[in-house]
C-alpha cells in the first residue's frame, strides 16, 4: 500500500489546483490593496481574490459544475461563492445599518447554503444535514472572527487555513476520492493566498470566512456520504469543526493569557484535531487506489 | 376422431412455434454479463456489473426485437477492492447519487458481422444515443447475444481523470438467456 501518492499525481495537483489558487488568491488581494487604500473595496477585493482562486483551480481541474441547483455537493462552487458574497454584504450591512442588521444577513446566507449543500436522502437525514451544516457553519464563523482573530491576528486565516485544509485533503483523499481531495486542496490554496497578503497587509478579512465556514462541512459531510471507505465518520466530523475547538480560548480563565500564549493555544486547538483526524484515517484506510 | 388428433397437434405445434417466437427472455445476473476494461498509461483493469435486470423480446424476426437492461452500479466490483469504491465515488460513477444505469434499444439493424444495436444508454445522469455491434442468434427456445466496444466515458459526464485514466472504456456484452 501507498503511503503517499505517486509524483505524477502530486506535480499535476499543484500545477492544476495549489499554484491557481495561491496565485490569484494572493495576486487579486495584492493588485486590490495596491490600488486603494478603502477597507470596503479591500474587503470586496478579498470576495473576489477568493472567487476567483476557486474559479481558476475549477477550470483547470473540471472539480464542480459551474452552474447547480442541485442539492448536495455539486453545488458547492456556488453555494461557496453565495457564502462570501453573503459574508461581505453582512459586513457592509453592519458598518451602515448596526451590528444586529449585519449578523442577520449573515445568518440568512448561511442558513441558505447549508439548505442547498445539504446531502440528499430521507426527510430526517436532510434536517439533520442541514442542522448540522447549518450549526458549522455559523459556529465556525463565530470562532473564527470572536477566537482566531483575536489570538492569530491578520495570520488569523493563514494560520488556520492550512492544517484545516490539508487535514481535510488527507481525509478525503483515504476516502478514496480525488476529486473531493481537489476541491479541498484548492480552497485552502486560494485561502492561503488570500491570508498570505491579509497577514502581510494587516487586513481583517473575517467576513471573507463565511466561505470556508460553511464550504468545508458541506465538502467533508458530502465526502462521508458519497465515499466508501472505512474512514471513520468521526474523522470527517472532526475535520468538519476544526474552528468550533477556537471557542475554548473564550473561557475567561484562557481570555486572561498573554498574547503569546494565546497565539500558542490556539495553534495547538487547531492542529490537535486536524492531527486525530489524519490519523484516524491513515489507520484505517490507505492510499491504494489498485494501481 | 383422427381428424380431431390431428387438428390438436396442428394447434398445439403453432402455439409452441408462436411461443418461440414471441418470446421474452428475462435477463439477470446469472445469464447476462456486463464487463469492462479501463486502462490509463500504466495498466489496465478489469471489472463487471453482477447485478443487473431486463429483457429481450424477440418476435421472430430479430431486426424487430428489443433489448432493455437496467444495471445497479452499486454491485460494480473489479479486480481491486480499493480501486472499486474509487469507481463507486464521485470521481467516476457517484453511485450514490446515479444508482442505475440502463440501455432501452430503438433499433436493431443487420450488419455484415451479424446485427448493430442502436438506443439509448442514461449512465452517471445522462442519456445519450449509443449503438454497438453484435452478434444475436435466437434457437432452441433461448437467445445469446455477444458483443463488444469501446464507450467514451466523458460522453456520459465521466470527465474526472482526464488524461490519467484512458477515455474509451472496452466493454463486453454476453447473454445466454432461455
Amino acid at each position: 500500500m501507498e503511503s503517499v501518492p505517486p509524483w505524477p499525481v502530486v506535480q499535476s495537483m499543484l500545477l492544476t489546483v495549489v499554484l491557481p489558487g495561491f496565485a490569484v488568491g494572493a495576486g487579486l488581494l495584492a493588485g486590490v490593496c495596491v490600488a486603494t487604500r478603502s477597507d470596503k473595496l479591500r474587503l470586496i477585493g478579498g470576495a473576489l481574490a477568493l472567487a476567483g482562486g476557486l474559479a481558476l483551480g475549477n477550470f483547470t481541474r473540471g472539480l464542480l459544475p459551474w452552474w447547480s441547483l442541485e442539492r448536495g455537493w455539486p453545488s458547492l462552487f456556488l453555494a461557496t461563492l453565495v457564502a462570501i458574497i453573503g459574508g461581505v454584504i453582512g459586513s457592509l450591512v453592519s458598518t451602515k445599518q448596526g451590528w444586529r442588521a449585519g449578523q442577520v444577513v449573515r445568518l440568512i446566507a448561511l442558513a441558505g447554503c447549508a439548505f442547498w449543500l445539504a446531502p440528499t436522502g430521507s426527510p430526517l437525514t436532510q434536517l439533520g444535514f442541514f442542522t448540522l451544516l447549518f450549526a458549522a457553519g455559523v459556529l465556525n464563523w463565530e470562532a473564527f472572527r470572536c477566537s482566531a482573530v483575536q489570538s492569530l491576528g491578520s495570520g488569523a486565516l493563514l494560520a488556520l487555513a492550512i492544517p484545516w485544509g490539508l487535514a481535510a485533503a488527507t481525509v478525503l483523499i483515504h476516502a478514496h476520492s480525488a476529486r473531493f481531495c481537489d476541491m479541498a486542496a484548492l480552497q485552502t490554496a486560494t485561502l492561503a493566498g488570500v491570508g498570505f497578503v491579509a497577514a502581510l497587509r494587516r487586513l481583517d478579512v473575517s467576513s471573507l470566512f463565511a466561505g470556508p465556514a460553511i464550504f468545508f462541512p458541506a465538502l467533508l459531510l458530502g465526502g462521508a456520504a458519497n465515499t466508501y471507505s472505512e474512514v471513520p465518520r468521526a474523522a470527517f466530523l472532526l475535520v468538519a469543526l476544526v474552528p468550533c475547538t477556537l471557542w475554548t480560548l473564550q473561557l475567561p480563565p484562557i481570555r486572561r493569557w498573554s498574547c503569546p500564549t494565546l497565539t500558542a493555544a490556539a495553534l495547538v486547538l487547531v492542529l490537535v484535531p486536524c492531527g486525530i483526524a489524519v490519523a484516524l484515517a491513515m489507520r484505517y484506510e490507505s492510499l491504494d487506489f489498485g494501481g | 376422431m383422427n381428424r380431431i388428433a390431428l387438428s390438436l397437434l396442428f394447434v398445439t405445434a403453432l402455439a409452441t412455434s408462436a411461443g418461440l417466437h414471441g418470446a421474452e427472455f428475462k435477463l439477470s445476473g446469472d445469464n447476462t454479463k456486463v464487463q469492462f476494461v479501463g486502462s490509463k498509461k500504466d495498466g489496465k483493469h478489469q471489472g463487471s456489473f453482477p447485478k443487473l435486470s431486463g429483457t429481450f423480446s424477440v418476435d421472430g424476426d430479430v431486426t424487430k426485437a428489443k433489448l432493455e437492461v437496467t444495471i445497479d452500479i452499486d454491485s460494480i466490483t473489479t479486480d481491486t477492492p480499493k480501486l472499486t469504491a474509487h469507481l463507486k465515488s464521485p470521481d467516476f460513477f457517484d453511485a450514490k447519487r446515479f444508482a442505475e444505469a440502463k440501455f432501452v434499444s430503438k433499433s436493431i439493424k443487420a450488419s455484415a458481422d451479424g446485427y448493430t444495436v442502436s438506443g439509448d444508454l442514461t449512465l452517471h445522469g445522462v442519456t445519450k444515443p449509443l449503438s454497438f455491434p453484435a452478434k444475436i442468434d435466437v434457437a432452441n427456445g433461448g437467445v445469446t447475444v455477444s458483443s463488444q466496444f469501446d464507450l467514451n466515458r466523458h460522453d456520459w459526464g465521466i470527465s474526472y481523470g482526464k488524461g490519467n485514466v484512458n477515455d474509451l472504456v472496452k466493454m463486453t456484452l454476453e447473454v445466454k438467456a432461455k
